[in-house]
């Protein structure tokens, strides 16, 4: 009941500029990367295996690209996000007043 | 027996459902008004090191920071102790480093711990009952111990049935943080379950009276099922739902399934995602390159051993891979990180192992247990890829729910007796395992 689906572990490994391939459902697919771009998604351990392959081949700057463009993207999902975001559904719904 | 337990279950949810909505009516009449100046936390686990946790906390100390007069109070099932608070501090700054205010309390809940035990049948039912049961006494205790009541009610850990004990029952007004809507895993996998169940009992079909009998025992308890998804369904849909003056959801996929099932709160505007704080500081600071001397071709994957995580699938992909890319068998390496907290997980651990030397990886897989944070950082650092295998099993809204039901029904009137004992017993699981 209480275990988080979002993918927080995942965040965490782009954030620490790991290139991710997660599974291509929820969370990380729904909000977390956006492939190429960003990372892979896959389902299957073929697909999964492919992706591996394809990160593997890549050359240093290519690999280089997706670290630096998930870091980036990984910020939406910061403290400070979390603040204001949370700060705003709470004033919106006037419930502490 | 059995079928008498399950009717007299079935028609209580009734009752007690008739008498919560006329309790409802009556309580939101005589809403508490005014400045608030409580907020109870439900979460019974807050010592726990989890992303769930981390919200709880970051969310605290968020409305420190807007109001420092609020007096916060979080419902926790560990046993009091002298230094209790001071301990907790030091976790909650250690682990997730954040810092716990001054205005924090707690409620102790220990004596009630049984209420959270899964329960091994109708568990949809009789742990939502309990998860309700709990939080009405931490209210009530609250109130004895502190001379007064909260007047916000929170709860982080999705158990929505507590909001029929808050709101129906105490009048607070609550607020809920989703991170998954669980109604929906129990039931698919029931029915999913029983499919294939049906799939291979339906071969013999015998005329004799002791079948006919057994067959119409069956069809009593499917109808009961069923019923049992319908008024849960209804319960947990419409009830709960409509009770949260402020839903908070972790993910645009959450939100699509929560706007879906919680049809009241989706139309009066509740509904805000807000994406969970993630520790994204500390895994690199901005002086640092994030490149640092890579290895090779090194996979790193993190999360506990437990079944949802899905290990075996990183291995059989990196057997894969191998197939793919022969050569690389002397410089691949697929490191597992993770907490080993029990037997359980030790067992899955050791058949993680066997499945390496079964699929001839062994020597390309490390496994990384119970080791602290700087070990789990420096693996990040080392590493090319992060590989992640959770599945987000369901995609079920209150409208394809109604169709599985609908599903269950057909399958379990092309008769098969022998089956549905099993299926009434496993009405609840909640469990992957």
């Amino acid at each position: 009941m209480w275990n988080e689906h979002f993918g927080i572990s995942i965040v965490e490994m782009m954030a620490a500029g790991l290139i991710t391939i997660a599974h291509d459902s929820g969370g990380p697919k729904s909000d977390i990367i956006t492939p190429p771009t960003t990372g892979f998604l896959a389902t299957t351990e073929t697909q999964y295996a492919q992706a591996m392959q394809h990160v593997f081949s890549m050359s240093a700057s290519e690999q280089q690209a997706i670290r630096d463009a998930a870091r980036v993207s990984m910020a939406r999902f910061n403290d400070q996000e979390f603040e204001v975001s949370f700060t705003k559904a709470i004033m919106d719904s006037k419930i502490l007043e | 027996m059995f079928m008498f337990t399950a009717t007299s279950l079935v028609s209580d949810v009734v009752i007690v459902s008739c008498f919560f909505l006329g309790f409802l009516y009556l309580n939101l009449r005589r809403r508490r008004h005014g400045r608030v100046r409580r907020i109870a936390f439900f979460h019974p686990y807050c010592s726990g090191g989890g992303g769930g946790e981390r919200v709880l906390w970051k969310m605290i100390q968020v409305l420190h920071q807007l109001r420092p007069d609020l007096a916060l109070v979080v419902y926790t099932i560990d046993p009091p102790h002298e230094h209790y608070k001071e301990t907790l501090t030091k976790h909650v700054s250690d682990l997730f480093s954040l810092h716990l205010p001054p205005t924090v309390s707690f409620v102790h809940l220990h004596e009630y711990a049984h209420l959270l035990r899964p329960a091994r049948r109708f568990s949809l039912v009789v742990e939502s009952w309990n998860t309700m049961k709990l939080a009405h006494f931490a209210l009530r205790m609250q109130q004895q111990h502190e001379q007064q009541a909260a007047d916000i009610f929170v709860d982080t850990m999705g158990a929505a049935f507590t909001f029929l004990a808050a709101t129906a029952w105490h009048g607070l007004k609550s607020v809920a943080y989703v991170h998954y809507p669980t109604i929906s895993t129990d039931m698919l996998r029931v029915v999913v379950s029983d499919n294939n169940d049906n799939t291979g009992n339906n071969k013999t079909q015998q005329t004799t009276i002791t079948t006919f009998v057994q067959t119409l025992v069956a069809k009593l308890r499917a109808a009961v099922k069923v019923l049992y998804y319908i008024l849960f369904a209804i319960c947990y849909g419409l009830v709960c739902g409509s009770l949260p003056s402020l839903v908070l959801v972790n993910s645009t996929w959450t939100r699509h399934h929560v706007d879906s099932l919680w049809m009241v709160a989706a139309r009066m505007k509740r509904i805000h995602t807000v994406f969970p704080p993630c520790h994204v500081e500390v895994m690199h600071s901005t002086t640092k390159p994030v490149v640092l001397t890579r290895e090779a071709r090194t996979i790193v994957s993190i999360g506990q051993f437990r079944p949802e995580k899905n290990h075996a699938l990183q291995l059989r992909a990196t057997h894969t891979l191998l197939e793919l890319e022969p050569t690389w068998k002397s410089t691949l390496k697929l490191v597992l990180i993770g907490g080993v907290r029990n037997d359980q997980d030790q067992a899955r651990l050791d058949k993680l192992q066997e499945l390496s030397r079964e699929l001839g990886i062994e020597q390309n897989v490390e496994f990384v247990m119970n080791q602290p944070m700087a070990v789990l950082q420096d693996w990040m650092q080392r590493g090319t890829i992060g590989i992640h295998t959770v599945r987000t099993l369901l995609n079920v809204n209150v409208a394809s729910l109604y169709h599985y039901v609908a599903r269950a029904l057909e399958s379990t009137y092309s008769y098969s007796p022998c089956v549905h004992s099993r299926q009434l017993d496993r009405c609840g699981m909640n469990t992957l395992e």
